[in-house]
Parts: C-alpha cells; sequence; structure tokens
C-alpha cells in the first residue's frame, strides 16, 4: 500500500526522504506514522531552546543529541546534519557557533511540525 | 539451517535493545521482530536486569552508548564484572564518530559497531550472520560433548571387556589347581591396597596401580603349561617335579610375550614382570633369576606377599586353611618366603583391613567354592 500522496506531499516539502525513511521502516508504513506521532509530541526542541536561553549546556547537548537521532531516523535529512553539526560543536566547546545554528535549524523543525499530519 | 528446520537443541531467540530513545527502539524491534523475541530496555541499568532475568534466551544485545543513569559503556563494563566474556554477542549501535569510544568498545568485548541512522538490511544481515555463528559454535560444541561422552563409555566397555577376559583366562588357569576365581580378584585387591593406602605406592599413580593390580591377575598364567599330575598332586613334589613347577614363572611371561594385544597392552610390562618374578625372594633365594632385594620391584614382591597371604588363608590341594592370625604370624617369622622390611612394615600396618576383603566376600556371599 502507498502512503497518500498528499501527506506524502507534504511531508517531502517539509525536507523529508520519505522513501528513505520507509525504507528505515522496512516499508511498515504504520511504523513510520507512529514515529512522526512521537515527533510530533517530542519536547526536546522547546528543551533546546530553552537550555540556551538558561545557558544549560547539559541540557542543551542532550537535547542536541537526542533530535539528531530523532531527525535521522525519519530521514528529515537537512535537520539531521544541522543537528549533527550542532553536537559536533557542542562537543568542541564552541557553544556560541552552536547556538547561532538555531536560527538555521529553527524556521526548518518549524516547518517539519507543521507539516505532520493532523490526525495524528 | 531452514526456517522449518527444527533445532534439536533449544536455541536462544531473544534480542534485548537497549535505547533511551524509544523511536530508535522501535525501528530495530521492526527489523527483527518477524524472527526474534524482542527485549527493550531505556538505559544501561535496565538492561543489566533484563539480561540476567532472561539470560539463557538473549542472542544478541544492541547497545546505545548515549544514555541517562547507565550509559554503554558504563554498562559493557558491568557486564565485564559479572563475568561475561562475549558468549552473548553485543552489538553497538551508535551515531559516534569518537574512535576513542569506538576503540574503547572494541576493547570491552562488543562485536561490532553499527552507525545510526541505521540501514535496516544491513543490520539484519550483521546480526543475523553472528548470531547463526554463535549458535552454530554452540550446536558443535554439544556435539562434541555428546560424542566424547558416547567415547568415554565405549573405552570404559572396552577396559571392562579387557579385564573381564584376562580373569577369565586367569581364572581358567587357577581352576585347574582347584582353585576359585575369587583368588584372582583377592590377589588384585590385596595389591591394590597395599600400594595405595601405605607408602609402597609412592610415586605412583592410581592409574598405574589399577594397571598393576590388574596385571598381578595375570601372574600364575604360566600354570597352564604345567601337567595336571604336578599341579594338582596333594603330597610334596618331588626335586624334579619341583623344577618343573617352577618353570611356570617363565612359561607365564613368554605366553604373555607371544599374544600380541597383550604386548600392546598398558599392563603389559608390569603382567610380564609379575609372572616372571612372582616367586623371587628378597634374600636372593627364589627362581627363575635369583634376584635379591632391591632388584625386585617392590610391586612384584607385593603381589608375591598377596599370593602367600591369599594360599595361607585359604584351602589348597596340599594344605588346609590357617586362621588370619596364623597366617600373619608365619609371613612375620619369615616361613613363607623372604620380603624387605619396607614391604613388612606396610603388611603389618595393612594386614587388619585385608581381613576385612575376606568378610566383605563372605558377607557378599561369593566366599571359596
Amino acid at each position: 500500500m502507498r502512503m497518500e500522496k498528499a501527506i506524502y506531499d507534504r511531508l517531502t516539502d517539509a525536507g523529508i526522504d520519505v522513501d528513505g525513511a520507509l525504507s528505515r521502516v522496512m516499508g511498515n508504513e504504520g511504523l513510520f506514522l507512529r514515529i512522526l506521532a512521537k515527533l510530533k509530541k517530542d519536547e526536546n526542541f522547546q528543551g533546546l531552546k530553552k537550555a540556551f536561553l538558561e545557558g544549560d549546556r547539559e541540557a542543551a547537548f542532550g537535547c542536541a543529541h537526542t533530535l539528531k537521532g530523532i531527525c535521522g531516523n525519519v530521514s528529515a535529512d537537512r535537520l539531521f546534519e544541522l543537528f549533527s553539526e550542532q553536537v559536533r560543536l557542542m562537543r568542541a566547546d564552541r557553544w556560541s557557533e552552536a547556538e547561532e545554528l538555531m536560527s538555521e535549524i529553527d524556521p526548518l523543525y518549524e516547518r517539519l511540525l507543521s507539516a505532520l499530519p493532523e490526525q495524528l | 539451517m531452514t526456517k522449518d528446520m527444527k533445532d534439536p537443541i533449544p536455541m536462544p531467540n531473544t534480542i534485548l535493545i537497549i535505547d533511551d530513545d524509544e523511536i530508535n527502539r522501535m525501528v530495530l524491534a521492526n527489523i527483527f521482530s518477524d524472527s526474534y523475541r524482542i527485549i527493550e530496555a531505556s538505559d544501561g541499568e535496565e538492561g543489566i536486569r533484563l539480561l540476567l532475568e532472561n539470560f539463557l534466551d538473549v542472542c544478541a544485545v544492541l547497545l546505545d552508548v548515549m544514555m541517562p543513569v547507565m550509559d554503554g559503556m558504563a554498562f559493557l563494563e558491568r557486564l565485564r564484572g559479572l563475568g561475561w566474556n562475549g558468549g552473548i554477542p553485543v552489538f553497538l549501535i551508535t551515531a559516534e564518530d569518537d574512535t576513542s569510544v569506538l576503540s574503547r568498545a572494541y576493547a570491552l568485548g562488543v562485536m561490532d559497531t553499527i552507525a545510526k541512522p541505521v540501514i535496516p538490511y544491513m543490520v539484519r544481515k550483521r546480526v543475523d550472520s553472528v548470531i547463526e555463528l554463535f549458535k552454530a559454535r554452540k550446536r558443535l560444541r554439544l556435539r562434541v560433548k555428546d560424542q566424547q561422552k558416547q567415547i568415554n563409555a565405549q573405552a570404559r566397555q572396552i577396559i571392562d571387556l579387557n579385564l573381564g577376559m584376562i580373569e577369565a583366562l586367569s581364572t581358567a588357569v587357577e581352576f585347574r589347581s582347584a582353585e576359585s576365581g575369587s583368588h584372582v580378584r583377592r590377589i588384585h585387591d590385596i595389591t591394590k591396597r597395599l600400594l595405595l593406602d601405605t607408602e609402597l605406592g609412592v610415586g605412583l599413580s592410581p592409574e598405574s596401580i589399577d594397571i598393576i593390580a590388574t596385571a598381578a591377575i595375570m601372574h600364575d598364567v604360566g600354570k597352564i603349561a604345567i601337567p595336571d599330575a604336578i599341579l594338582n598332586k596333594p603330597g610334596k613334589l618331588t626335586p624334579e617335579e619341583f623344577e618343573i613347577m617352577k618353570t611356570h614363572t617363565i612359561k607365564g611371561a613368554e605366553f604373555l610375550e607371544k599374544i600380541p594385544q597383550m604386548r600392546n597392552h598398558a599392563a603389559f610390562h608390569c603382567a610380564y614382570e609379575i609372572a616372571r618374578h612372582h616367586h623371587e625372594r628378597y634374600d636372593g633365594r627364589g627362581y627363575p633369576d635369583g634376584l635379591k632385594g632391591e632388584q625386585i620391584p617392590v610391586w612384584v614382591q607385593a603381589v608375591s606377599l598377596a599370593d602367600v597371604y591369599d594360599a595361607l588363608v585359604n584351602d589348597r590341594v596340599y594344605k588346609k586353611a590357617y586362621s588370619f592370625d596364623e597366617a600373619a604370624r608365619m609371613i612375620e617369622a619369615g616361613e613363607c618366603g623372604s620380603f624387605g622390611p619396607r614391604l613388612m612394615a606396610a603388611f603389618r600396618a595393612e594386614e587388619p583391613r585385608l581381613r576385612e576383603l575376606y568378610r566383605k566376600e563372605d558377607e557378599d556371599g561369593k566366599g571359596n567354592l
């Protein structure tokens, strides 16, 4: 069974390599939708922004690391690259550069969330 | 092995996934859930608990590195501390490209590392291959163990059969002089007790003592070559008859030498020495070679003493049985041969226990015929 085209297109527009993501779950579309539902409810992105505001580096690192993993799993490729870069910068103790990446990450992540199907 | 071919031995078939991220666990579980039972833990501590609870069922562990409470490295170290040595394969599923983390993980015994985000068919293939390898190894190990058991049982049978043949032969010989099979059995037992319980056997392994005791059974096989008229003469032998009687020592040794299977038997050397020299005397006045003192191996002397003692306390064609006390006294007084001081000391210490052998025999209803 092929995914509903409207959803497929919306996710693709939002930066998800849908075919790649489906192959990661071995074509199990139901599982893919459940994973998107987890992404929708995930609070690590708010946590990351809050941690930067409060200067809590440990929390920031934990959130960025988890977001990298989630974006990797759903094949949100650009976001995966950005979070990977952010984690790398944090490890290298380059915190201001890591924080600066948020200006690029933030709109992409919001767009991703808004593209997720309503009924999830 | 194809799927419908049942494994004759139950094999572990559970994969333990340890990852704090639920999505990661869902993705990994989905890859394996068609052929394996999946159990999941969200940190190392829970992982340890689940592993211990399912120890015999777990065939592989998929382990994340970065986790709260107990991370992947701490999990591996804890596992090490519990005695794990790679017997259950652990795969590190990680986005780490930090080579120091990876090399430490390998040093701690992980089987392989798999990069996140995972590529399903690759993970499946790599994990399946290792699990199959471990199963094959286990199957092989169990089969070898099983075969070893069979081989041991067969070896035991062969040894028993050998001993049975040796006893049958020796009993047949003894039977001609109207002695029962229990004589050879007792020579075996007395020799064994003397060597095992006293310092006579110092330097001899329990296996060697068994071989000597077995060899002792054959001490008189040479009597097969002695005519009935001499062997069973109730009265005293004439000097000519005695000369013929004495040849049973040399004839026995020659006889053993002529049986090829005997020549290759572990007990051959002992049996040869015992058959030839069990009538030598410590004072050098024995036969056939007139060996003296320590020229006679102490274990051959032990067999001579066992033979004499058993002859004294049982009936013979030429005499009635003596009491144990009388037999011990006669040996002590040198009336029935000449034995070294070392052997005599051992005999004195062991003699009360030798009497037990006869009492046991009576109780078992296997007394003399």
